[in-house]
């Protein structure tokens, strides 16, 4: 058994954006919650206890957003108070909750996304859709450090030169821009021998490809047919309306029937999931230790 | 990716697709559909516009010192965004779109958006950003002559470029709070947001009227010693 961050990139992505997708542009509340609910589950089983700080600053701004809504939009027929002149309406109030439900629960999904999808298999995925962005992005990757340290090494020895006072601001941003031409110049010449060292190994003879260690296994097709089905029942229910959940003027829910309830349940599991992979590797891990 | 083998129809699509299609496609679901799929309509035109260009750069034959100048300004691009409260990376972008060409402006504004949210994080705004960013260094390149004459004018479309990013980034923000435009939560967050708007306008200013000269002849001189 694999957990999903030993999947495929692409199918990695793929689930990613559905399951974000769909949060993204459904309105209704049970929909918010099954999404944060997924997420904040993941995150937990994923990386344990600890990112205090994360949570924190999520609360924070969840609180933020909630409240954000109602002292600014007056719609709404429900009047909970007045300040200033301007009713405060209990649909702002849960418009606003519903909203910062949905931004905090993709943020959290986001922070998954990105802790799970390191650098190297974005470019793989990139280097699936194009793979010259791919080589443009994976040489800047590999510049980044390079330029970094030229800068370093130029300015110790403009130093060791004794151009610059370190105690004179004007000074100083003199010497920021003669590092920076220096630095610059020495890039740009730096990048035309790599452009040249790159045509002599025989670039642009052939046509380019790209190179990936993931091999495309049996669970990866799991993974997609799954998030495919399951994502495709979903957006067919929000599609047909069966979703639509209105907060103005007066909240008003659609008649809930197979089909969204079906809807509902599919995108449950498929949030889900990654949670459920999880903790079943885990126990399978800690199965076969226990009979060694 | 997507292959049309007939050249006429391609040039065609070329033509028809960004002059009659997109603002068709944009009037079209501002208009007559709910106001709910906003967020859907600008998502989706943003990724295809974006598409269209990875396609059309896939296809097309580009030099492989092209290649590697556009990454190494996009690595420039990338450090320059750790900079505290200055923003350089218009500048940057703006200045690359001047001197090697709109095309090569559009994709070093894109890919520093996705290159640099590898650090400050990915996201769907990343779209957003890239198109942004690309839009920038494209209708840099096509004003190329004018700018490279005044120095003036390089300075004011910087701090134009930087106050456009910002207003364009809010669409995008009150889009993903509200999924319809609501013109009350566009105004206040405008508002919250003048501190960047001010210095990314300010740093547009700033960081062409000091960097234009010494780069755009750095980059001078690598096109004209290297034809780039």
């Amino acid at each position: 058994m694999q957990t999903i961050e030993e999947l495929h990139p692409i199918s990695i992505t793929i689930y990613f954006m559905a399951v974000m997708g769909i949060a993204m542009f459904s309105t209704n509340p049970i929909m918010m919650g099954l999404s944060m609910t997924g997420a904040i589950l993941y995150f937990l089983t994923r990386n344990g206890k600890g990112h205090f700080k994360m949570h924190l600053s999520f609360v924070i701004l969840f609180t933020v957003l909630a409240l954000m809504n109602p002292l600014v939009s007056h719609n709404g027929i429900t009047v909970l108070f007045v300040v200033n002149d301007n009713p405060i309406t209990l649909e702002a109030f849960l418009y606003g909750l519903n909203s910062a439900t949905m931004i905090i629960s993709i943020l959290y999904w986001l922070r998954l996304f990105s802790m799970i999808m390191t650098s190297e298999k974005i470019l793989c995925v990139f280097g699936a859709i194009s793979p010259k962005i791919a080589l443009v992005l994976s040489m800047s990757l590999r510049f980044v450090p390079l330029f970094q340290n030229q800068a370093k090494k130029v300015n110790d020895s403009q130093k060791a030169v004794g151009y610059f006072q370190s105690d004179n601001i004007i000074d100083s941003i003199h010497q920021k821009m003669r590092v920076f031409d220096i630095v610059l110049t020495w890039a740009l010449e730096n990048g035309i021998i790599t452009a040249n060292s790159m045509e002599a190994r025989g670039y642009s003879v052939g046509k380019r490809s790209h190179f990936s260690i993931h091999p495309i296994r049996k669970n990866d097709i799991i993974l997609m047919l799954i998030t495919c089905i399951l994502s495709g029942v979903c957006i067919s229910a929000m599609a047909w309306g069966k979703m639509t959940f209105l907060f103005y003027p007066e909240i008003t829910a659609p008649e809930t029937d197979l089909f969204a309830v079906g809807g509902m349940i599919g995108y449950g599991i498929l949030v889900l999931l990654p949670s459920i992979i999880q903790k079943g590797t885990e126990k399978q891990w800690n199965y076969l230790q226990s009979k060694i | 990716m997507i292959i049309i083998q007939n050249s006429k129809l391609r040039h065609f699509l070329k033509k028809i697709i960004p002059v009659v299609g997109f603002p068709a496609f944009v009037l079209m679901g501002s208009t007559m559909l709910n106001e709910k799929y906003h967020l859907a309509i600008s998502f989706l035109g943003a990724l295809t516009a974006l598409l269209l260009f990875v396609t059309d750069f896939e296809k097309k034959k580009t030099g492989t010192r092209r290649i590697v100048v556009v990454s190494v300004m996009t690595a420039m691009c990338f450090i320059g965004r750790f900079l505290p409260v200055l923003m350089p990376m218009t500048a940057f972008i703006t200045l690359t779109g001047v001197y090697i060409g709109s095309e090569s402006g559009f994709l070093v504004g894109a890919l520093s958006a996705v290159l640099s949210n590898f650090y400050f994080g990915q996201g769907p705004w990343t779209i957003f950003q890239m198109l942004a960013w690309g839009m920038i260094g494209y209708i840099a390149g096509i004003l190329a002559n004018p700018l490279k004459r005044n120095l003036i004018l390089l300075m004011v479309y910087g701090a134009v470029a930087g106050i456009l990013y910002s207003f364009i980034m809010d669409i995008w923000t009150v889009l993903w709070y509200n999924k319809g435009m609501d013109w009350n939560l566009y105004r206040n967050a405008l508002i919250t947001a003048i501190p960047y708007t001010v210095s990314y306008a300010v740093s547009g200013i700033l960081f062409l009227g000091l960097l234009a000269k010494p780069f755009g002849e750095k980059l001078e001189r690598i096109k004209i010693k290297y034809g780039i």
